[in-house]
């Protein structure tokens, strides 16, 4: 599924991947290291719906782009509790960071969805009308 | 604070599709597993302050009223069900996280008031407030007048 050059997708992989090398986040990712947040991405007939793991994170914390063929997620987790004398455990990345997702093709900004809840962000991008794939009717003669 | 078991090789994490943070599998032991979901572990902060303990946990995905929080002994668990958020009908063109449940355990070196322990869940994260016993309460021995 992964490597044929005929599927779509695979060009946002690899952009994703030079992407978040190219930013080498020093922040969120953090213990397991790799960026923040993760994401899923879906793929249909209308349109793409991406899902992401942002914990902690709330609608004021996370500023959502959308242009053309790009989607950005941009944020900042927050740092320790306070009166924290000492720690045990650091596991979770704070700080800012930035993600950027090139997609297969270019959606619709005017009907982006997004929904947040439970630390996980939901995200639904349309194909425009005019760019989908039509299905051409042969008549018989 | 330990956690029951050693943290496992992170540098051992495969570098492909399946994504840079890979999600570390909880211990699988104590029972056996009710859900067909996997079960991850939970990256969590501990910090000490004044009063005890804090633990952070990001949970994403876990919602207050499947989540459990147990003490026995100074054995701690947390655990939460997740459900599926992967949208239906589409197919999966990138995949950077799996979803399943969460669960980690705790050994906690200090002596842990848990009458008094608070758990609070919001946005996907836990924290837990575990106050440090007091010496004096836990000595106090009611002596009836008689």
């Amino acid at each position: 599924m992964f490597r044929t050059s005929t599927d779509p997708f695979y060009e946002m992989r690899r952009l994703t991947r030079q992407m978040d090398r190219l930013m080498s986040q020093p922040a969120a990712g953090a213990a397991g290291g790799g960026a923040f947040p993760p994401m899923n991405v879906h793929a249909g007939p209308d349109g793409i719906a991406i899902t992401a793991e942002v914990p902690g994170l709330s609608a004021d914390d996370l500023e959502i782009s959308v242009h053309r063929d790009t989607v950005t997620l941009k944020g900042q987790r927050d740092a320790a509790p306070e009166g924290a004398k000492a720690w045990h455990r650091r596991e979770r990345g704070t700080g800012r960071f930035v993600r950027t997702l090139s997609l297969p093709y270019a959606v619709d900004p005017e009907k982006v969805e997004a929904s947040l809840a439970d630390g996980v962000l939901k995200l639904s991008l349309h194909r425009p009308e005019a760019d989908k794939p039509r299905r051409i009717e042969v008549k018989a003669s | 604070m330990q956690d029951e078991h050693q943290t496992q090789d992170e540098a051992n994490r495969e570098e492909g599709m399946e994504g840079p943070q890979e999600k570390l599998p909880a211990e699988a032991e104590g029972g056996e597993p009710t859900r067909s979901r996997p079960t991850f572990r939970p990256r969590c902060d501990i910090v000490e302050t004044d009063e005890g303990l804090v633990i952070l946990a990001d949970m994403p995905g876990a919602k207050a009223d499947t989540l459990d929080v147990s003490i026995e002994r100074r054995e701690l668990t947390i655990r939460a069900e997740v459900e599926d958020h992967a949208p239906e009908g589409m197919d999966l063109a990138l995949r950077e996280y799996r979803v399943g449940d969460w669960e980690r355990r705790f050994r906690i070196p200090v002596e842990i008031d848990a009458d008094r322990i608070e758990a609070k869940l919001r946005d996907g994260v836990l924290t837990l407030t575990l106050p440090r016993a007091e010496e004096a309460q836990a000595r106090r021995v009611e002596v009836g007048a008689g």
